[in-house]
């Protein structure tokens, strides 16, 4: 059951029997979100309450972020996850521990994404196409709804994105990716990778060097063997990058030539 | 006949809460009792590097809460020893993901099918001890021979009388250096079971390969012939009943004159 | 003022037992501290230290236990003697190496 509660000026909040969704996607700009929060909040009677919330295509530092998550705990009100479609906030809300889901929420219905695409995106999908042209391999790879992001993943942080994602950067052990396309990492992946999360066996990840704690395609799982000794990861070796996909019904890394 | 929930705590970080509960958790396996271990430290996990089991967590302890997964798949068996499990912790969480009495439901869960569920406290006096002695009828107080940490195991102690349900807890004295208690720089076990008046349960000597056993992922009663995986065996025993006197650390051995003198007494007297 | 006769400082006597019994009840400590001031290596050094610091730190009790210690010792002495349940004033004071658990009971008169 989707009852839905809004303000004048855009806010809504939806509960379904399990969840809150505060649907913020149709307001302009960060000033007005914590006045119209502070409405729906009050009006929906949301103190105390579990919450997810969608940004929609609103663009928000990690400071605007921070200071959401202090308003809401004033409310007594936990932030469990948060959708968005620009990849600023997905990364501000990211660095700032949130869970970030690929997801569309559910309570809106969204159409996609080649439209709402931010002109960075587009910029960072002709970048893409230059990497994989640089990266052996004969599959294609889907060039919409790419997640597209510079920096390191650390220990504790966890990234959720429908389509593929793109990192420049290591990904750290007790870091989470999780991608319902491929993972490519421009870096060292130390932590765990989840590709292909919603059934493709066709997903694959990448990495200079995969050092991964697991690796998950689609249901499938491999870890990282207990005994062998790897190498000392040195950044400044050549590095050879690495594919991992299915074969024969197992997760099997490549050497990329 | 129901398990024994018993949670590992000492306020201050880094006296080895967590190495304790690894190897008390794994010496009680080895004597024959089923054993699972709950890493409660959630967002800064460590009981499952201690153990090696650092590669096979799939799911977590809050992946159970949210039901996500049953309690069974969470449940990550020992590499040697099958009676032994662990429930590991979130890392990409906080400790506001668990709530005590979610916690308590868990144990409850759990002490129906182990002998023991030792639960691995985090430091500190905030929720994530809250979470931790929520499910536990006893505890397992660790400190070291040093001011800050007999001063915050005063504090724990202080707050386990105040809870009900936690029917007994002992003390383990941890780190210490028979030398430097011998030579009076260092507090003895005397004096730190006086100051807190507490039981003591045994008393751990510092010990270089606990490092080795670290680095190795393989806890130190796994090791052949150390004094700090003697110690924890021995801590199992008396949990499990047995009475074995815990050595003296404070006074010291004798020289070889006082055996001499001891040897001319002893023939004398006779 | 009157003198007491002997069966009042008798009745008195019992309700300072219990009063006593109720506050050790509550701060559930017996540490006979002493300091010792002949210090001669770091433990002792450690020992004397630790046992003022536990001392002051135990002696803080939580707001609940004072008010709940308050209300238990009005009851006692209030079977005993009437007294200005609003004027009566519950401290603990900390000197260099005692602490004192200090009341003041204004009494009306006694039962």
């Amino acid at each position: 059951m989707n009852e839905v509660l809004s303000t004048k000026n855009g806010a809504s909040a939806s509960f379904s029997t399990e969840e809150i969704l505060i649907d913020l996607s149709s307001i302009g700009s960060f000033e007005n979100i914590l006045f119209e929060l502070t409405n729906i909040i009050e009006e929906s009677n949301l103190r105390g309450k579990n919450v997810k919330i969608n940004f929609g295509d609103l663009s928000l530092t990690q400071n605007m972020v921070s200071s959401l998550q202090s308003v809401l705990k004033g409310f007594d009100i936990n932030i469990k996850m948060i959708f968005s479609n620009t990849i600023e906030t997905k990364i501000a809300a990211m660095e700032v521990g949130l869970t970030v889901s690929g997801e569309k929420p559910e309570a809106k219905q969204q159409t996609v994404l080649s439209d709402s695409l931010t002109e960075t995106q587009k910029d960072e999908d002709k970048l893409v196409d230059a990497m994989n042209n640089v990266l052996a391999g004969s599959h294609e790879i889907v060039k919409e709804n790419t997640l597209f992001i510079k920096q390191n993943l650390r220990s504790g942080q966890k990234l959720e994105h429908d389509g593929n994602i793109v990192i420049i950067g290591d990904c750290k052990a007790g870091s989470e990716i999780i991608a319902t396309g491929d993972i490519t990492i421009w870096g060292i992946l130390g932590g765990i990778a989840h590709a292909g999360s919603k059934g493709d066996y066709n997903a694959k990840i990448r990495a200079f060097r995969i050092n991964a704690i697991q690796l998950r395609i689609a249901d499938l799982l491999a870890r990282k063997p207990d005994a062998i000794e790897m190498e000392k990861m040195d950044k400044h070796n050549l590095f050879t990058p690495e594919e991992a996909k299915i074969t024969d019904g197992e997760i099997v890394i490549y050497t990329e030539y | 006949m129901s398990g024994r929930v018993i949670v590992v705590t000492s306020g201050k970080g880094g006296v080895g809460k967590t190495t304790s509960t690894a190897n008390i958790g794994t010496a009680l396996a080895k004597n024959g009792a089923k054993v699972v271990m709950i890493d409660t430290d959630i967002g800064l996990r460590n009981l499952d590097l201690l153990m090696g089991l650092e590669n096979r967590i799939v799911y977590t302890l809050i992946d159970v809460i949210e039901e996500k997964c049953k309690l069974q798949q969470a449940l990550v068996k020992d590499k040697k020893n099958p009676n032994l499990a662990l429930l590991a912790a979130a890392q990409t969480r906080d400790k506001s993901a668990a709530s005590p009495e979610q916690m308590v439901e868990i144990c409850k869960q759990l002490k129906e099918e182990f002998d023991f569920v030792m639960v691995d406290c985090p430091a500190g006096i905030e929720q994530g001890f809250q979470n931790a002695i929520a499910g536990a009828t006893e505890a397992i107080i660790i400190t070291t021979p040093e001011m800050s940490a007999v001063r915050d195991a005063d504090r724990i102690i202080g707050l386990l009388e105040s809870k009900e349900d936690i029917l007994n807890y002992k003390l383990v004295l941890n780190r210490v250096r028979p030398k430097m208690i011998q030579s009076n720089d260092m507090l003895g076990v005397t004096d730190v079971t006086d100051i807190l008046s507490v039981k003591l349960l045994g008393v751990i000597p510092e010990d270089e390969n606990i490092i080795i056993s670290t680095n190795r992922g393989e806890p130190i009663v796994n090791m052949e012939n150390t004094k700090a995986g003697t110690a924890y065996m021995n801590i199992a025993r008396r949990i499990m009943g047995e009475e074995i006197e815990i050595p003296d650390f404070e006074t010291p051995p004798p020289t070889f004159i006082d055996k001499v003198k001891n040897f001319f007494l002893a023939t004398a007297s006779s | 003022m009157k003198l007491l006769d002997k069966k009042l400082a008798d009745k008195i006597n019992d309700m300072i037992s219990e009063i006593v019994t109720t506050c050790n009840k509550i701060l559930s400590t017996d540490t006979k501290v002493e300091a010792n001031n002949t210090s001669f290596n770091s433990k002792d050094d450690a020992c004397n230290r630790l046992k003022l610091v536990l001392m002051h730190d135990r002696s803080q009790l939580s707001p609940g236990q004072m008010q709940q210690m308050r209300d238990e010792l009005v009851e006692v002495i209030s079977r005993y003697v009437e007294i200005d349940r609003d004027a009566l004033d519950l401290c603990l004071e900390a000197e260099s190496n005692t602490i004192a658990l200090v009341a003041n009971i204004p009494i009306l008169r006694h039962k």
